[in-house]
C-alpha cells in the first residue's frame, strides 16, 4: 500500500470513526456520570497502569500494515478480565491474546495456533492515578520461531489524569524490557504516552514504545456503551528500516458488577 | 490512610520481585526476527486493546467503589461530568 493509500484510508476511517462522538457529545449533559460506559483510549500500544478489575472483562483486537508478510498486514486478538479491586488493594488483570491473525506467513502460524498472556497487578492511588507491574507475552503458544522471535516483557508504569482547563489529560511514564527496550540490548527502556481527551469519548494521543514512536486518534462512539476505536500511524521515526505503518485497534468492555 | 500504606508496600513488593527479572532477560528479540513480525508488538498489542489501554472501561469504578479512588478513568468521569454540569 502506498502512502497516498495509506492517508486517504486513515483519513476516511478517523472521519466515520468520530462523527457519531461529536454528535453525541452536544446531549452529554442528559446522561448521568454513573452511565458513562464510552472512553476513548489512553494509548495505542504502550500499556497503562490500570486495568480490568473483579466483575469486568475486555475483547479487543488488533492490526496494522507492515513489511512483515506477503499480505503487508498483521494483527491479533484478545480478551482480558479481572481480579480483585485496585482501589481498595490491587486488581489482576489477565489477557490472553491470539497472534497471527492474518498469518499463513510471517510467523509460520495461522489464526489461534501462537499467542501469549499479558498479566498485569495494578492498583489505584490518590490523584486519579495509578501504579502497575505486569509482563506481557508470557506463557507463550505456537511455532517454535514465534516462540523464539517474541520473548515476555516485564515493566512497570504509573498514569495519571491531569486536568487540562475544561479538558482532560491522561499521562504514562514507564519501564519495561524486551519489547520496550532497542532490539539486542539489555536492560530497561523507558515508554510512555500522553492522551489529550476533548470529551471523555475523543482523545489524541501520542506514544513512544520504547522501539517506535506512534500516534492515533481514539473515540468511543457511544457514550454509554463501551466500545472503542483506535486508529494511528506506527514508526513515525521509520526506525530499524521500517515505514510508518496504519495502525488500529477496538475493544469492548464488559462491566458485571 | 491505613489501605494506602498497604498498598504502597505491596507495590514496591511486587516492583521488587520484577526488577531481577527485567535484568536477567537479556535476549533481545529483534526488529525483524524469525518472524516477519516480531519487533512489532503486534501480538503484545491485542494484549493491549483487550486490557485497559483499548478498553478504558474496563476500569471504571465500580458500584462499591464509590467515593473511593477510582484511578484515571474516575478522573475523567470526575472532569466531564463537571463540565457537562456547567
Amino acid at each position: 500500500m502506498n502512502g497516498h493509500k495509506k492517508a486517504v484510508l486513515i483519513t476516511g476511517a478517523l472521519m466515520l470513526a468520530s462523527a457519531p462522538a461529536w454528535a453525541q457529545s452536544n446531549t452529554a449533559a442528559s446522561v448521568a456520570a454513573s452511565d458513562m460506559r464510552g472512553f476513548a483510549a489512553p494509548a495505542l500500544q504502550a500499556p497503562v497502569a490500570f486495568g480490568a478489575r473483579w466483575g469486568t472483562v475486555g475483547i479487543g483486537g488488533y492490526g496494522q500494515t507492515c513489511d512483515c508478510n506477503k499480505q503487508d498486514e498483521d494483527g491479533s486478538i484478545g480478551v482480558a478480565f479481572g481480579l480483585g479491586d485496585p482501589d481498595k488493594y490491587a486488581a489482576l488483570e489477565v489477557a490472553v491474546a491470539s497472534s497471527s491473525l492474518f498469518g499463513d506467513t510471517g510467523s509460520g502460524d495461522s489464526f489461534g495456533e501462537s499467542g501469549s498472556v499479558g498479566l498485569k497487578l495494578h492498583t489505584n492511588v490518590p490523584g486519579y492515578a495509578s501504579f502497575a507491574v505486569g509482563v506481557n507475552g508470557t506463557g507463550r503458544w505456537g511455532s517454535k520461531a514465534f516462540k523464539n522471535a517474541n520473548h515476555s516483557s516485564v515493566y512497570a508504569v504509573a498514569s495519571k489524569m491531569v486536568p487540562v482547563g475544561p479538558f482532560a489529560a491522561i499521562l504514562n511514564l514507564g519501564i519495561g524490557d524486551e519489547l520496550y527496550n532497542e532490539p539486542n540490548k539489555d536492560g530497561a527502556g523507558v515508554f510512555g504516552s500522553a492522551a489529550f481527551y476533548f470529551t471523555q469519548q475523543i482523545s489524541l494521543l501520542a506514544e513512544y514504545t520504547g522501539r517506535f514512536t506512534n500516534a492515533a486518534v481514539s473515540v468511543a462512539p457511544f457514550r454509554t456503551f463501551p466500545l472503542t476505536v483506535t486508529l494511528g500511524a506506527t514508526n513515525l521515526g521509520e526506525r530499524y528500516g521500517g515505514d510508518v505503518e496504519f495502525a488500529g485497534s477496538i475493544g469492548m468492555g464488559f462491566v458485571f458488577n | 490512610m491505613r489501605n494506602f500504606m498497604i498498598k504502597i508496600a505491596a507495590a514496591a513488593l511486587v516492583a521488587a520481585v520484577a526488577a531481577p527479572a527485567m535484568a536477567q532477560s537479556g535476549s533481545g528479540s529483534g526488529a525483524s526476527g524469525a518472524s516477519g513480525s516480531a519487533g512489532l508488538g503486534i501480538d503484545y498489542a491485542a494484549l493491549v486493546a483487550a486490557g485497559a489501554s483499548g478498553n478504558p472501561g474496563v476500569a471504571t469504578p465500580g458500584q462499591s467503589a464509590t467515593g473511593t479512588l477510582g484511578g484515571p478513568i474516575a478522573g475523567l468521569i470526575n472532569q466531564f461530568s463537571k463540565k457537562d454540569q456547567k
